[in-house]
C-alpha cells in the first residue's frame, strides 16, 4: 500500500526551524515598515467562493490554476490564490464610508496549481498593501517607495523595481486602425511578450511607418527615464503621452526619496490581469527567475464590489525571498536560548522560579528535563549551543556550567542568593 | 560581468545556430574538439552554452537557469511558459500539420475523430479552441505516422519538413495547424538585469538571418 502520511503533496512543504524564525523575523521587519506609513492588517479567508478570484472584472486567476471544493449547500469554493480582489471586497463593504484614503496591509498564503515537475510552489507567503480611495501620482509614490522601503528592510540591496504604464500600449493601440479583433490579438502577444507575432502581425496590416517602428522597438523601451523622454518624444496620442508624464513624475517623487536607483521604466509591460489601469510595476533580484514584487493601479476593481474606489498596491512574494536569504546567508537578528536549567529533586522549586524570573527579564531559558545527570544536560546543552547550565542542587546551591567563550568547561559553585538577573542581552 | 548564458536545443538547429553566432564573431572554440565537455565559454562576450533536449530548454529559460535559449516554436507551443519570444532565426522551417490516410478527410470534424500526437497541448489548442471541436487526444512518444496505419488514432498532429515520411507511409497533409522555425526566447529577470546585452545580440543576429 501506499504510504503518502509520510511526506507532503506536490508543491507545498514543512517550515523547519531556521526558516520558520526567517519568516517572523520578516513578517515583523515589513509589517513595522508598513505600520511606519500607516497602514493597518486585515486579514481575509483562506478560502471564498470561486468567483471572488475567478471572475473576470475581479480576479482574473485562471479556474485551472485554483483549488476548488465543492460547500455543502453546492456552492462553489476555493482556496485564496489572489490576496487583492478580498481587500477590494472589504474596502467596499466594510469601509465603503469612511473617510479615503484608506490604508490597508495583508500577510498569508495564497495557493495556485501550477503543472507538476516545473518546480514551483503551489503555496505562496505573502504580504502587500492597498492604497484605497485616492488617484494620484503621490499615491503611486507612495505605494513604490514602501515597496523598496520594504525590499531593504529585509536587507536585500540588488533588486530593481521595473515600472510600466498600461495606458501607454493602450493608446498606441488606439492610435491605430485596426479591428477591434485585431487589437485584442496584438495585445495579448505585448502581454505574453511574444514579440516574433508581434512583427508579424504588423507587417500583414500596414500600418504607417512611424507607428510599426513603435511596436517594433517595444522590446526595447526599457531603461532609465531617458526612456520616457524618447518615448515622449515618439508618440503622438494624447492617452500615451499623458501616461508618460504619469510616469515622469512619479520619477521625481520617488528621487525625493532617493530611491531612484532601485528603479527602471519597461514601457512595454501591459498584464494579462484586466484590473489594472494605471501604472504596474514588478520587482526583480538575482538569483530568482521570477518576479518577487509585483503591483500596480487597479481603479475598477473595489467598484465590483458596489463602491467606486480607485486603489493602487502591491504584493511581496515573501516565501522567495526567505528562500533567498538563507540562500545567501543574509544575516538577520535572531535570539539565541542562553541557558538549561535543571535541577535535583530538592532544588526543583527554586530552579522552576529562577527560570520563570530570568524569563521575565526577556532570555530564553529551557528547563532541563532529561533528570538530575548534569553530564547529560551539559551534553544536550552544548548540542544546542546554549552558553550556561543551572544546576540546582537544592534550594540555595547551584552548580553552574559555562559552556562557550574563554570560561568554556569550567564549573562554579554559587549560591541561588547571589543569583543576579540581568537585563536583556548581557551575560 | 556574469556570464549571459544560453540553452540551445540539441542537434542540427543547435548546429545552424552556432554557425550564426559565428558570422556576428561569438565562437566557440572548445566546441570543435570532440570531448565530452557539456558547457562551452566564450571568454570574450562572457558567454556560457549548453546543449540539453529541445523539450527542456524553454524549463532552463523560465527558471533563470539560462538567460536566453533556441528552441523550436513548436517547442514553444507545447511547453507554453513564462517566457520573452524576441526573433524568429527563420532557421529549421515546417509546418504543424494535421495527417492522415486519404479517408480520414470525410471524418476530419466529426466530434469523435482520434488523434494521436507528441504534441497533446498544441493538438488541444487547434481542435478545442480554433475548431471548436472534441477529439480524443492520444499522446505517443515517437514514431506517430504508425498510429492511423495500426489503427490507434484516425489522425496525426506531427510536425513536417516534406512530407516525405508521411507519404512513405501512405499519409497525406488533412490540414495546416501552423508554421514552425527556430526563435530566440530570454528569461524575464534576464530581460531586465541584461537587457543591453540581450538586445545587443538581438540586433546583430536580426542583420545575419
Amino acid at each position: 500500500m501506499r504510504n503518502n502520511s509520510l511526506h507532503t503533496p506536490v508543491g507545498v512543504r514543512d517550515l523547519l526551524p531556521k526558516e520558520s524564525e526567517i519568516k517572523s523575523f520578516v513578517t515583523k521587519k515589513i509589517e513595522n515598515v508598513f505600520k511606519s506609513y500607516g497602514f493597518e492588517t486585515v486579514e481575509s479567508p483562506e478560502f471564498e467562493f470561486l468567483e471572488v478570484f475567478s471572475d473576470e472584472n475581479k480576479g482574473s486567476t485562471d479556474p485551472k490554476q485554483m483549488y476548488k471544493f465543492i460547500e455543502r449547500d453546492g456552492s462553489t469554493l476555493a482556496l485564496r490564490s489572489d490576496m487583492t480582489p478580498p481587500i477590494a471586497r472589504i474596502a467596499a463593504t466594510v469601509y465603503g464610508d469612511t473617510e479615503d484614503p484608506i490604508r490597508l496591509s495583508y500577510f498569508g498564503n495564497t495557493c495556485r496549481y501550477y503543472e507538476e515537475y516545473q518546480g514551483r510552489a503551489r503555496q505562496e507567503y505573502q504580504a502587500g498593501i492597498e492604497l484605497i480611495g485616492v488617484n494620484s501620482v503621490e499615491a503611486d509614490a507612495e505605494v513604490l517607495v514602501i515597496a523598496v522601503n520594504s525590499l531593504l528592510e529585509t536587507g536585500l540591496t540588488d533588486f530593481n523595481i521595473t515600472i510600466g504604464q498600461v495606458e501607454f500600449f493602450k493608446g498606441i493601440l488606439e492610435e491605430t486602425n485596426l479591428s477591434q479583433d485585431d487589437k485584442r490579438t496584438l495585445y495579448e502577444c505585448v502581454a505574453q511578450r511574444d514579440y516574433v507575432s508581434v512583427e508579424k502581425i504588423i507587417e500583414e496590416k500596414n500600418l504607417p511607418e512611424d507607428i510599426k517602428e513603435i511596436f517594433i522597438n517595444l522590446p526595447k523601451m526599457y531603461g532609465d527615464f531617458e526612456i520616457l523622454e524618447y518615448a515622449q518624444k515618439i508618440t503622438k496620442n494624447e492617452v500615451s503621452k499623458k501616461s508618460i508624464q504619469n510616469l515622469m513624475e512619479l520619477y521625481k517623487i520617488i528621487e525625493y526619496y532617493g530611491y531612484e536607483k532601485y528603479i527602471t521604466f519597461d514601457l512595454s509591460m501591459v498584464s494579462n490581469l484586466n484590473y489594472y489601469t494605471g501604472i504596474i510595476f514588478r520587482g526583480y533580484t538575482e538569483g530568482i527567475g521570477y518576479h518577487i514584487v509585483s503591483g500596480g493601479r487597479y481603479d475598477n476593481l473595489v467598484g465590483q464590489y458596489g463602491k467606486n474606489k480607485e486603489a493602487v498596491g502591491f504584493s511581496l512574494k515573501l516565501s522567495d525571498i526567505i528562500s533567498l536569504i538563507i540562500k545567501k546567508d543574509i544575516e538577520i537578528e535572531t535570539k539565541k536560548i542562553t541557558a538549561l536549567i535543571c535541577y535535583k529533586k530538592e532544588g526543583m522549586k527554586s530552579a522552576l522560579l529562577a527560570s520563570k524570573k530570568f524569563r521575565e527579564t526577556g532570555l530564553y531559558i529551557e528547563n532541563g528535563l532529561l533528570g538530575d545527570d548534569l553530564n547529560k544536560n551539559i551534553e544536550y546543552a552544548k548540542s544546542k549551543n546554549m552558553s550556561h547550565v543551572l544546576y540546582f542542587l537544592d534550594d540555595e546551591n547551584i552548580k553552574m556550567a559555562m559552556l562557550t567563550g574563554e570560561a568554556a568547561g569550567t564549573i562554579l559553585y554559587i549560591k541561588n542568593s547571589d543569583l543576579t538577573v540581568n537585563s536583556e542581552g548581557d551575560d | 560581468m556574469e556570464y549571459l548564458t544560453f540553452a540551445l536545443a540539441k542537434g542540427r538547429l543547435s548546429e545552424k545556430t552556432l554557425e550564426l553566432f559565428e558570422k556576428i564573431g561569438i565562437c566557440f572554440d572548445d566546441m570543435k574538439e570532440k570531448s565530452r565537455k557539456l558547457i562551452f565559454t566564450n571568454e570574450e562576450y562572457k558567454i556560457k552554452i549548453f546543449l540539453s533536449k529541445s523539450s527542456d530548454v524553454p524549463t532552463y529559460v523560465e527558471s533563470g537557469t539560462a538567460d536566453i535559449g533556441i528552441v523550436g516554436k513548436d517547442t514553444i507551443l507545447e511547453e507554453n511558459r513564462n517566457l520573452y519570444e524576441l526573433l524568429d532565426l527563420k532557421l529549421g522551417k515546417c509546418k504543424m500539420i494535421v495527417a492522415g490516410k486519404e479517408e480520414a478527410l470525410k471524418i476530419l470534424d466529426n466530434n469523435d475523430l482520434r488523434v494521436a500526437t507528441k504534441y497533446p497541448n498544441i493538438a488541444k489548442d487547434y481542435f478545442f479552441k480554433q475548431k471548436h471541436q472534441t477529439v480524443e487526444i492520444i499522446k505517443l512518444n515517437g514514431s506517430v505516422e504508425l498510429a492511423p496505419i495500426v489503427g490507434l488514432s484516425d489522425v496525426i498532429v506531427d510536425i513536417v519538413e516534406t512530407g516525405n515520411t508521411l507519404i512513405a507511409n501512405g499519409l497525406m497533409p488533412l490540414a495546416d495547424i501552423c508554421p514552425l522555425s527556430a526563435r530566440v526566447v530570454a528569461n524575464r529577470v534576464s530581460m531586465k538585469t541584461e537587457h543591453k546585452r540581450i538586445m545587443d545580440i538581438i540586433d546583430k543576429l536580426r542583420e545575419v538571418i
